[in-house]
């Protein structure tokens, strides 16, 4: 499930269960908006899947690939193995 | 943990480990599936007869997706990446489960228990790929929203990941601790 917060040239997004392929229609619509930054929430994440990954980088493409205007935040559990394992770390803004 | 809700009567040993207590018994399970949603029903399954049922789900999940979109379904790697970028992956996933000559094509999972050995197989309908270039690519941080599934497995799930010779049967082996 997804919760959006747009304001301030900010999207947050919130995710919550699952972040697999289910929710890609859904996630690829909120690609239509262009804020300076990108939050995405996952502290209510508790499984991620291949499709998640995906959907991240094509968030990042959205930002020509700057890493300080995507924000993963709230990662633990089984998405923090994945996506460390993906070297995600490297590609996004932690916190 | 599934077992337990569904059987309440099952021993305290089968409490505290379920899949192992099922698997003692069981020697042979065939599941099958056509759609996604189905591949995820066979994942839950399985992975609540194996020791780390979370990852588990995770791997089954990831190879049977495969199976499907890349095996039966004949999107290839590239495809999958162009139509994800424009948003039509879902809808070209769904039309082919209709189209022939797919939609007649299933994934076959078939399970042996040695116990405590769990091999896993699961057959696809394609023609396969070259899986030993895919399992040893080290490219998993490149850009592409695609193409992580494989890397994923072998990585964090089933380190013993192989395929058959043409590359449609994943071959999965997991083995419980020993008491």
């Amino acid at each position: 499930m997804l919760q959006i917060d747009d304001q301030n040239d900010i999207v947050t997004i919130q995710v919550s269960g699952r972040f697999d392929y289910r929710i890609i229609k859904d996630f690829q619509q909120l690609l239509a908006r262009s804020p300076r930054t990108w939050i995405v929430d996952l502290s209510s994440v508790d499984y991620v899947d291949s499709s998640a990954l995906g959907m991240l980088l094509l968030l990042r493409e959205r930002v020509h690939g700057d890493a300080q205007r995507v924000v993963l935040r709230g990662v633990h559990g089984q998405p923090r193995d994945v996506l460390a394992m993906a070297k995600f770390d490297r590609m996004f803004k932690v916190e | 943990m599934g077992y337990t809700q569904r059987i309440p009567s099952l021993t305290q040993h089968a409490r505290r480990a379920p899949g192992a207590a099922v698997l003692q018994v069981l020697r042979r399970i065939e599941l099958e599936c056509q759609t996604r949603a189905q591949a995820e029903d066979v994942s839950d399954e399985l992975a609540a007869l194996l020791p780390d049922p979370i990852k588990s789900r995770l791997g089954l999940v990831e190879l049977l997706f495969n199976a499907i979109e890349h095996g039966n379904l004949e999107i290839g790697g590239a495809h999958k990446c162009r139509l994800l970028r424009e948003h039509r992956f879902d809808d070209e996933v769904a039309q082919r489960y209709e189209a022939a000559p797919y939609r007649a094509r299933r994934v076959r999972v078939q399970v042996h228990v040695t116990y405590p050995v769990v091999d896993i197989e699961i057959h696809d309908d394609g023609s396969g790929f070259d899986w030993r270039t895919v399992v040893a690519a080290d490219d998993y941080a490149k850009e592409s929203p695609n193409g992580r599934g494989i890397a994923i497995v072998s990585r964090t799930c089933f380190p013993g990941l192989a395929y058959n010779e043409a590359g449609n049967v994943a071959i999965v082996r997991v083995a419980w601790p020993r008491e």
